[in-house]
């Protein structure tokens, strides 16, 4: 019973990290549509910078946000130089271009990684202490994760639900283009979100290091499962992400302990695919 | 008449003499993939330099001696990427084969590469030295054109089970293994090899590659209190998992990480210490051999603590180099005979090949001791004595 | 079919004979790679193009094909039994992901056709008494580079001639009909489950076959051999680099994606991956109708072919 629990709150804190990843992703995809196969590289890079920080001597709680930010602004520069041209296609043609866009563009950010980077793996330990809640035994950095997690979801939905430009972004969302014909400045709101879930997905980048390691050539698997998690709910919803990443952690978790842990992988991924599945039909019907 | 036969047999006597002299080849071609890019990259990425260090080495003394035609030939080295992918290294393979026409392989990294890289080799009659595949499957397919510098994976961890057995002060040890195959592998050959030095296996856990939580089978462990508990698995794996064991604050009398290296070490820093694991050799210079290793590694700016798998690489070069010398020759068949009848002594220790291909090099148990790896076993090896049990952390 | 273009594939065909019968073996190899890609191109494209679905699962296809071509080579059977069962097995795994995939939106096909494939890779890795497990099957001494080069660039030929075929068929009709413009589609007839379930049948056969000939080629199955991320992947990029919504470009785009990947990989020094990711956002930003879709001169030698297929029609 106890490990159960146990077992449960692992992939809930599991889950919060692959919520973190993919908060950003359905929001830009929400407001750009196609495809975005560069995510996983974001978390790659907020890694490879909070790495690069913390050896240099940087406190953790500077390195994070100095990473998150950096990888930000990188962001941006390369909406602006890059991805706003590929994706302001036709709309028959965006997955197309989408798709072969931000995997040239993932290709060419994970190996300049791996040239840049004097080391093929990277990872920090910071032992934080394992605190006892009851009969529980979780790790503070974990804690923190999901303190962090919760306050991000809490921003976003603030920022969206609450603000001016929370309601243009749910606007353009909604309809690209009556949002630009009503004065939404779509294009520059695209940039902004497309930086922003980037930097998230540098949050989460860090936090991987932290916890386990980071390597050039992460990022492509990582944006597929983003995609994964994604796909549970619409795309420009913060619930579905949050979710979707939830479930996944969930059964990962118990499945690796009930029996061979070899199934955990394809068995709840088999799950996921069926909820997908019945979610489709129930909204059908 | 006489003058006709004269002068035919002296044409004759110059053809044959100088297609004999003029049959010295210019150059000895060897021929490789290395993992520069894909999911070896970082295990490997960076050895295509080491290849191209050890020939420019060779080559400086001008090559390597072929005594049938009494001089040095140097050595030219043919690398490609093969991107970690099957597919790829087979073309290369047959590329090497039919375009560039090598004397000589070098094996990719890992079992499945070399799994089809040594079918372009047996179809083309072309001598084969594996380097880091020691998945047993290999060496039951009969190939005749095939060897490889380092012994099977069941074989990984002896030296440290002697070690055990000879201290006599452990009973129980625990289990955590990575699924995948050569950690797969490394176990299994593991716990027999536990069982025949006395101990008994109370905890076996075999997980997914990506486990990100490791709380159950840190409870199970800290139930069972195992004498030793013994991790086979790749190094992000490993360190995943002691992050959260140290933290736990599992403490037995013996950590036994299988790879440990520079990453893993830098990682965890102080905590690190007294964890023992395998490594092939620590650079120290000792002999000529390790001293030309040394040069080879600075040359290629590769550090063993970052590339563990180096220095097996350098024990294939120098089995090749001794293979080819003493056929002395090009000729492919006689290389390969001569390979297969090698028995040489490398810094790794003893060389040679069994029946099926397979070789004799292995790993030895090696201690984080302040940050430095520290050969533990057997005696005549040993850089120092083994920090045993374990000191308590915190 | 008009007459230019069966001249175009028999002179293609001879062509490749020769070269089979001449060419070294190097050539053979290439030529092998040329044709493998070309058939899942063409054998992705059958489905994937008309109906306007992304299948990413289509190299399950392959893998399938592959494992049931190995497994039945080592339980004994002839050569001629295990290629044509592996393009059985290949079908019917489509039959069986068609009715649980095919209902779903274009994004959620996608991704769960892709979901499947990380699974059935997975499930391979495990089985071991099956399929070897993560170490793999071993087929040696398979086939050689004359057989295989022929057999692929055979079967390459045919999945062309099959995507000329569909373009021009009443389901190619039908399929892209449902793909523009659904609700016409369906009040003129069409069946909005049965055409694209039948073509992606139509679909499965050539890219198991490819993979059952892939495996007697180099001898050898593994999960990453056969089901890695890029070799599903691969078909996807090269009809989209090829130009999505032509039936030349498949060929084009991984006739020309096979070939830059050969010429980055051995004649560049560094960052070859580097390159290959600049080329396909290239493409991708400036190519918006693919290579086939471009204006040269040359290539509208062949859209005259294309324009003047007739739409004959069998009345009934």
């Amino acid at each position: 019973m106890e490990t159960t629990l146990q077992l449960v709150l692992a992939g809930i804190l599991q889950g919060g990290v692959y919520a973190l990843a993919a908060i950003g992703l359905s929001l830009s995809l929400g407001l750009m549509g196609g495809v975005n196969l560069t995510h996983g590289e974001w978390v790659m890079l907020g890694a490879l910078g909070t790495w690069l920080l913390a050896k240099t001597g940087a406190p953790l709680l500077l390195a994070i946000p100095a990473s998150c930010a950096a990888v930000g602004v990188l962001a941006f520069m390369v909406y602006a130089l890059v991805i706003k041209r590929a994706f302001s296609v036709p709309q028959d043609m965006l997955t197309r271009t989408s798709l072969l866009a931000t995997l040239g563009l993932a290709f060419l950010i994970q190996e300049s990684a791996a040239f840049a980077a004097d080391q093929p793996l990277w990872s920090l330990f910071a032992p934080g202490a394992v605190l006892r809640l009851g009969p529980f035994r979780v790790s503070s950095v974990r804690i923190v994760m999901a303190a962090l997690l919760a306050l991000s979801c809490v921003a976003v939905w603030i920022a969206l639900n609450r603000s001016d430009w929370g309601r243009a972004a749910r606007a353009a969302i909604a309809d690209r283009g009556m949002a630009a014909l009503m004065g939404v400045p779509v294009r520059g709101l695209q940039g902004v979100i497309f930086a922003l879930s980037s930097a998230l997905a540098a949050l989460a980048g860090g936090f991987s290091v932290l916890l386990f390691s980071a390597w050039p050539r992460m990022g492509l698997p990582l944006a597929i499962k983003c995609l994964f998690i994604v796909m549970l709910g619409r795309a420009g919803s913060v619930r579905a992400p949050i979710i979707g990443g939830l479930f996944m952690g969930l059964t990962e978790s118990l499945f690796s302990a009930l029996g061979d842990g070899r199934w955990a992988g394809p068995a709840s991924l088999s799950i996921l695919l069926i909820a997908v599945a019945l979610k489709e039909r129930v909204a059908r019907s | 008449m006489t003058k006709i036969l004269a002068v035919s047999a002296v044409l004759l006597f110059l053809l044959t003499a100088s297609s004999a002299l003029s049959a010295a080849p210019t150059e000895i071609r060897i021929g490789a993939t290395v993992s520069e890019t894909g999911k070896f990259a970082t295990e490997v990425g960076p050895f295509s330099r080491l290849f191209t260090a050890w020939a420019e080495l060779i080559n400086a003394k001008g090559g390597l001696r072929l005594k049938k035609y009494g001089a040095s030939v140097p050595v030219k080295t043919i690398v490609y990427d093969d991107q970690s992918q099957e597919a790829a290294t087979r073309r290369l393979y047959e590329r090497l084969a039919v375009k560039d026409r090598v004397d000589f392989m070098f094996g990719p990294y890992s079992s499945p590469l070399t799994f089809s890289a040594s079918v372009a080799a047996e179809n083309r009659d072309i001598p084969f030295l594996a380097i880091c595949a020691n998945s047993p499957k290999i060496y039951s397919r009969g190939f005749q054109w095939l060897a490889c510098v380092i012994d099977e994976a069941p074989r990984y961890t002896y030296r440290y089970w002697e070690m055990v057995k000879a201290r006599g002060s452990d009973a129980t040890v625990g289990f955590v293994v990575e699924d995948t195959l050569h950690p797969l592998g490394v176990y299994q050959g593991a716990r027999v090899l536990a069982r025949e030095a006395g101990l008994t296996e109370v905890s076996a856990h075999i997980l997914a590659p990506d486990t990100q939580d490791f709380t159950p089978v840190l409870a199970a462990l800290e139930k069972a209190k195992p004498d030793i508990i013994f991790v086979s698995a790749n190094i992000p794996f490993s360190i995943a998992f002691m992050k959260q064991a140290l933290e736990y604050g599992l403490s037995p009398k013996e950590w036994h990480v299988i790879h440990h290296s520079g990453v893993f070490r830098d990682t965890l820093g102080a905590m690190a210490d007294s964890i023992v694991g395998q490594i092939y050799w620590t650079p120290r210079a000792g002999d000529d051999m390790s001293r030309f290793w040394v040069q080879i590694l600075e040359r290629a700016n590769v550090d063993t603590a970052m590339y563990p798998w180096a220095p097996a690489y350098l024990a294939a070069f120098q089995v090749a180099q001794q293979a080819i010398e003493n056929a002395g020759s090009l000729d492919k068949a006689e290389i390969m005979k001569s390979l297969k009848a090698l028995r040489t002594r490398t810094p790794l220790g003893e060389a040679w090949f069994k029946e099926n291909g397979s070789g004799a090099v292995n790993t030895y148990p090696a201690q984080i001791q302040g940050g430095n790896y520290v050969i533990v076993w057997p005696p005549e090896m040993a850089d120092g004595k083994p920090v045993y049990p374990a000191p308590v952390p915190k | 079919m008009k007459r230019g273009t069966l001249a175009l594939s028999l002179s293609l065909a001879l062509g490749a004979a020769l070269v089979g019968v001449w060419g070294s073996e190097y050539t053979l190899l290439t030529l092998f790679t040329l044709s493998l890609n070309i058939v899942m191109a063409c054998s992705y494209n059958l489905f994937s193009g008309y109906s306007g679905m992304i299948n990413l699962g289509h190299g399950l296809f392959f893998g399938v094909g592959g494992y049931a071509c190995a497994i039945l080579t080592i339980a004994g059977y002839p050569r001629f039994v295990c290629v044509p069962a592996a393009g059985l097995a290949a079908m019917a795994a489509a039959a069986l992901i068609g009715p649980f995939a095919l209902p779903l939106s274009r994004a959620s096909f996608s991704m769960v056709t892709l979901g499947i494939v990380f699974i059935f890779e997975r499930a391979a890795g495990n089985l071991e008494q099956w399929t070897g497990g993560a170490a793999g099957l071993s087929v040696f001494p398979g086939i050689d580079a004359a057989w295989a080069a022929s057999l692929m660039g055979a079967l390459a030929l045919l999945t062309t001639l099959g995507n000329i075929v569909m373009k021009t068929s009443k389901m190619g009709y039908g399929l892209i009909a449902l793909r523009e413009h659904e609700q016409t589609a369906l009040l003129s007839g069409c069946d909005a489950f049965g055409l694209p379930y039948a073509a992606l049948l139509l679909s499965a056969p050539a890219a198991g076959l490819a993979g059952a000939l892939a495996v007697l080629h180099m001898a050898y199955i593994s999960p990453s051999s056969a089901l890695s991320l890029e070799l599903t992947l691969a078909p996807v990029v090269m009809v989209m680099v090829g130009g999505p919504g032509t039936f030349w470009g498949p060929v084009v785009g991984a006739a020309a994606l096979t070939l830059w990947q050969e010429a980055l990989w051995i004649w560049v020094d560094r960052f070859p991956l580097a390159i290959y990711g600049a080329t396909l956002l290239a493409v991708g930003v400036f190519l918006p109708r693919g290579l086939a879709g471009m204006r040269f001169p040359a290539f509208s030698y062949f859209r005259r072919f294309r324009k003047s297929v007739p739409l004959r029609r069998k009345t009934r």
